[in-house]
């Protein structure tokens, strides 16, 4: 760490204005795209280039580039999804989780299908997903984001797969043999 | 097991999405404050400097003497003074008069240009036109509506040269001489006139036009020293786009829009039964011209058409929807209101522009029209 010294934040003040004009649509993107709701999508941009700034304002940036904004920007979804986890908490008693299922599971995921999944998932396994799947990040990252040990990061994971396992089958193979044309509607 | 792990599937690249402009415009407004920056306009297209034209009513911008300022001398200075205001709609700056009554020095603009002006002082060599007999100077005054001022002009007494006329260089204009004696060339560009075309146009006149090689704006209103100002941008057609409009009554459509809405009447040609209206021109005061026309389903159109309706030139009433710019949708709003014609939709600040105010209505053959402060440029 010695050898990295971040740039006096004056520069960087202007620098991260530029990159403001530059990225802003890269850090929505990633935000709409995963939250799927062009309101929150706003407010988390916000958050993401006001922590920024502050982060700049305190010379707490030795680089200051889009993966790093991005970086941030993840930090935010995960908050938002942690508020939104506790807020379903004091909604439904939790303990529902599908018991582990470990067989194999090998198809090919319709997209559309899937984010429609994991957008009804709890948001602890939406967030845990997103950051591993969809975002790529190794799991010692998606830990690191969560706050949780790599260990519980692990079990977390495996349990939110289930829970998308379980949902994307619901959904997408309803009960019974063969399709229901055209009922329950 | 194979390889295959559906959840790799999922991943997402980021993709670039544009936000709402006005929250990046709101946010951008947030970050340089967190950051302790000053405002810097964003990014944008640089936009030409918009033209001017000459204003009666416009107080001019304080003086910058960065160039040149005609300083004339007259006889009766302070009666020359009163009349540049009566007669060009000359502001006065100021007037710094002597004990002995005489105008010792006077700052006066008319649209953008500035002017002095002092009583002559022979004595120190300060003379006037009407000491001398004449003048070596002409001023030269680039005009929105020359034919307009000139007559105001020679209404308060000035002695016309020449009265306005279209010239080979793309300006109509007239020359006069002011009670005062000194020569006043009004000019209005006409035509986005390039050095060649005038070269061609004065070919056999008895003048050859040149331009220094690769130097020297090509526009011909520019070199005369005035601001070029484009076609579209004199008043009296104001905006670019000319909207038609139909009515089976058009001259009844013509009165309707004149009285209720605020149009003004430039134009109105009629056909041979002097109900049938062929061609008008109705000017909106603040820019913009509508033409209203006949639509008879009942008689062939004036292009020849057996039916009108294959006219291609001519829709059926009631098919246009028509927004206008106004700085006061309210006057409008009100007039409308004492009308009691159909509200299509009430007045609002919409959600996209606010601070403005909008409403539409419907006119009497279901043309819908809509005024609104939305569309104003940011500096009116």
């Amino acid at each position: 760490m010695s050898n990295v010294s971040a740039p006096a934040p004056g520069g960087q003040r202007r620098q991260l204005v530029e990159l403001y004009d530059s990225a802003l649509p890269e850090v929505y993107g990633y935000l709409a795209s995963r939250c799927g709701s062009a309101a929150v999508a706003e407010d988390l941009a916000s958050e993401t280039f006001l922590a920024a700034a502050d982060a700049v304002n305190h010379g707490k940036v030795a680089n200051l580039t889009v993966a790093w904004l991005i970086g941030v920007a993840r930090h935010k979804l995960v908050d938002h999804w942690r508020r939104t986890e506790r807020e379903e908490r004091s909604l439904t008693a939790v303990g529902s989780e599908p018991d582990a299922d470990h067989d194999p599971w090998d198809v090919h995921l319709d997209l559309l299908t899937a984010h429609h999944v994991l957008a009804g998932l709890g948001a602890h396994h939406r967030s845990a997903l997103t950051l591993r799947y969809l975002d790529e990040l190794p799991v010692r990252q998606v830990a690191e984001c969560l706050g949780r040990t790599e260990g519980a990061t692990e079990v977390l994971l495996v349990r939110a797969r289930d829970a998308f396992r379980a949902a994307y089958q619901d959904l997408s193979e309803p009960s019974g043999t063969g399709p229901t044309e055209g009922s329950d509607r | 097991m194979t390889g295959h792990d559906p959840f790799d599937e999922l991943a997402m690249p980021v993709e670039r999405q544009e936000p709402r402009s006005s929250f990046a415009r709101e946010l951008r407004a947030h970050l340089l404050e967190r950051l302790g920056l000053d405002d810097e306009p964003p990014p944008t297209v640089q936009l030409p400097e918009r033209k001017r034209t000459m204003s009666t009513t416009t107080p001019a911008p304080a003086a910058t003497a960065t160039t040149v300022v005609p300083y004339l001398a007259a006889r009766d200075a302070n009666g020359a003074l009163d009349w540049y205001t009566e007669a060009f709609g000359a502001v006065e700056v100021m007037r710094v008069v002597g004990d002995d009554g005489r105008l010792g020095h006077a700052e006066f603009t008319i649209g953008d240009a500035h002017f002095y002006l002092s009583d002559e002082y022979p004595d120190i060599g300060v003379h006037s036109p009407q000491g001398l007999g004449g003048t070596a100077t002409s001023l030269h005054l680039t005009v929105g509506d020359v034919d307009a001022l000139f007559a105001r002009a020679v209404a308060a007494g000035a002695s016309s040269l020449g009265d306005p006329e279209d010239q080979p260089h793309g300006n109509r204009h007239g020359t006069l001489v002011d009670p005062y004696g000194h020569r006043w060339m009004l000019s209005q560009p006409v035509e986005d006139l390039s050095v060649a075309d005038y070269a061609e146009r004065a070919r056999g006149s008895g003048f050859e036009v040149r331009a220094p090689d690769g130097d020297v704006a090509a526009d011909i209103p520019g070199l005369a020293g005035g601001e070029s100002i484009p076609v579209a941008d004199r008043p009296g057609t104001g905006g670019g786009i000319w909207a038609a409009v139909f009515y089976r009554d058009a001259l009844a459509g013509i009165r309707f829009l004149v009285d209720t809405f605020g149009f003004e009447e430039q134009l109105v040609v009629t056909g041979d039964d002097d109900r049938y209206v062929v061609h008008s021109e109705l000017r909106w005061p603040e820019g913009g011209v509508v033409q209203v026309g006949s639509f008879d389903p009942d008689r062939p159109s004036h292009h020849g058409y057996a039916d009108p309706a294959d006219d291609p030139f001519i829709q059926r009433p009631g098919d246009q929807s028509l927004y206008v710019v106004t700085a006061d949708p309210e006057s409008v709003w009100e007039r409308c209101g004492r009308a009691g014609i159909e509200v299509v939709s009430a007045p609002e600040e919409p959600d996209y522009a606010p601070g403005t105010m909008g409403f539409s209505v419907r006119d009497p053959e279901g043309n819908v029209w809509s005024f609104g402060s939305y569309g104003l440029g940011a500096d009116t």
